[in-house]
């Protein structure tokens, strides 16, 4: 339900006096201009320049900076392990999340505090998950190495071998951002129909067909927002890379926040940082879309 | 209870068991080398709880400025909450009560900005707080916070503002109460519930937050717990005991909130996501 469009008589006193939406949109809008419209269109500026730190001679080069970048196999490399770690990560969490809230809302004793506890991951701090997994990947002290070799299994320095980080920093990421999911996928499961899964159960479907062709259906609306919202947080993630391998070894788990922040403030090369961000908003911006999208068709912009 | 039933009990126990032991255990295993000794963590193939329970790793962490760490963090996370909140409620209330023309342009807005990366917005943001002369002051950090927690907050307490009948208010102003009266006295109590869940996501978000800490503060006094875990405590060798003491602090506020919070905070996402 929502006010009339049109304010009857009476414009003080009547019932349908419209709020004075300018001053109550201001400082909201004052505040996203000045701190990201403004910044955004500053960015592209420092983008077209050199522009190093300390230096206050920036100098206009046009896009030569986004040239140097397409130039060089390191970006695409990061384009490459930007897709690979978004695609792992969003898959990790989503099939694991959907098969946990499953799990979860069985009617079962101690159902609230296990959902609770199994929520902490997502809450902590992502330096925080980032050392614990540091110290679980440790080859030496960590628990991971511990549990292969009380099993007769050699390890290895998962974080510092060039072919096995970037799954070991997917497999963190996934354990740190899957109870999101459990958590929208279990309020998903509050408003399936469960006359149509009865029905499909008492007509003799394996719980498999059941979720597949009476849940999953029902569910699917929450399922895409839900992607779409760790998809976003998933490729601009930077706490837990940065704390676990800071984009190494060799780049090898280098992704767009990581090399943004490397060329800007490692190698101190605003123009270039800036590029190669506003780059990573092209990727952003087809997300974005199908944000826009999907949340219209769900009526949730009316 | 029939063997069938007690082999589907029995399955859901086992799934329920599995599914905790992929969640708990590495939190375990934090907690747990926090209250160990040197000795026992650096072995190899070492036990997974200590046999001698210790406090040390505490007082190492704790020597090297996590208590200062932790004021700060608290002071940047609460005043970004407040500021958050404080300009949100209007403008989301705006959103969910009013059609005007450009609403939808705003909400349409409000959800691109939490999608832009700050890894884009951390150089001119840096720029512009170093010529307002802020670098390295807490307003610099809660002014950059105010980027994403706002949109968030107006996103979050729109769902909420949708979920008051607007009979309520109408109510209120047949009573003779002016709309700002309105607003006050009946509105605001009834979102008081979606107030708090919004607020303890930007508390949490901002608590946790890494890159702009690191990279505007430079005093190690002024740290917030990210930056200087990351920073400070990490730098004075791999001291894991410490380490994981500090992460076990700094996890406990966004933990408790979440467990007070749990319900709303949930239905404040799922209407945010779409859900009825």
């Amino acid at each position: 339900m929502q006010q009339p469009v049109t304010a009857p008589a009476s414009p003080s006193h009547g019932r349908h006096a419209r709020p004075p939406v300018i001053w109550l949109l201001l400082p909201t809008l004052i505040s996203m201009v000045a701190l990201v419209v403004y910044p955004l269109a500053r960015g592209f500026y420092t983008s077209l320049t050199t522009s190093f730190f300390l230096s206050n001679r920036a100098q206009f080069v046009g896009f030569r900076n986004y040239a140097a970048l397409l130039h060089n196999p390191v970006f695409w490399m990061v384009v490459w392990h930007g897709l690979v770690w978004t695609v792992g990560v969003v898959l990790g969490q989503l099939i694991l999340g959907f098969v946990g809230a499953l799990i979860l809302n069985q009617p079962i004793r101690g159902q609230a505090i296990f959902q609770s506890i199994t929520f902490i991951p997502w809450i902590m701090p992502g330096v925080a998950a980032g050392l614990l997994w540091s110290l679980m990947y440790d080859p030496t002290f960590g628990l991971i190495g511990n549990i292969q070799h009380s099993l007769g299994l050699s390890s290895t320095a998962y974080l510092s071998n060039v072919h096995t980080s970037m799954a070991a920093v997917v497999v963190a990421a996934i354990w740190k951002g899957t109870p999101f999911t459990i958590l929208m996928m279990l309020a998903g499961l509050q408003t399936v129909d469960t006359a149509v899964t009865e029905a499909a159960r008492i007509d003799g479907a394996s719980w498999f067909k059941v979720v597949r062709h009476a849940v999953i259906p029902q569910v699917a609306p929450v399922l895409r927002t839900t992607a779409l919202f760790i998809t976003v947080w998933t490729f601009n993630y930077f706490d837990m890379i940065y704390v676990m391998t800071n984009g190494g070894p060799v780049n090898s788990t280098q992704i767009f926040p990581t090399y943004v922040y490397q060329l800007a403030f490692g190698q101190l090369d605003y123009g270039l940082g800036t590029a190669a961000g506003i780059l990573s908003l092209v990727v952003v911006g087809i997300i974005a879309a199908l944000f826009v999208v999907e949340l219209s068709r769900q009526g949730a912009l009316d | 209870m029939s063997a069938a039933a007690i082999l589907k009990k029995g399955s859901q126990y086992l799934a329920i068991l599995l599914l905790l032991a992929f969640f708990v255990t590495p939190l375990a295993w934090m907690v747990s080398t926090s209250f160990k000794s040197a000795a026992e963590i650096y072995t190899a193939n070492g036990p997974f709880f200590p046999t001698h329970w210790t406090l040390k790793n505490y007082d190492v962490a704790f020597a090297t400025g996590l208590g200062r760490m932790f004021v700060n963090s608290t002071i940047v996370a609460v005043s970004t909450t407040v500021v958050s909140l404080l300009f949100a409620v209007l403008s989301s209330y705006a959103v969910s009560r009013v059609i005007f023309r450009g609403r939808r342009m705003i909400l349409v807005a409000m959800i691109l900005s939490q999608l832009i990366p700050l890894s884009v917005l951390i150089v001119p943001i840096y720029q512009i707080m170093a010529q307002l002369n802020l670098l390295d002051q807490f307003p610099s950090l809660v002014i950059a916070y105010l980027t994403f927690s706002i949109p968030v907050a107006v996103w979050f307490l729109r769902s909420f503002f949708l979920s008051v009948s607007p009979e309520i208010e109408e109510a209120a102003r047949v009573d003779g109460c002016s709309l700002f009266q309105a607003f006050i006295r009946v509105v605001i109590p009834l979102i008081v519930p979606g107030l708090a869940a919004t607020g303890i996501y930007v508390f949490v978000t901002v608590w946790q937050e890494l890159m702009f800490a690191i990279t505007f503060l430079t005093t190690p006094a002024k740290y917030t717990l990210p930056a200087g875990v990351i920073l400070f405590i990490g730098q004075h060798g791999t001291n894991y005991g410490a380490v994981m003491a500090a992460a076990t602090v700094m996890s406990i506020p966004p933990s408790l909130l979440f467990l007070f919070m749990q319900k709303r905070l949930i239905s404040g996402f799922a209407s945010a996501g779409g859900i009825k």
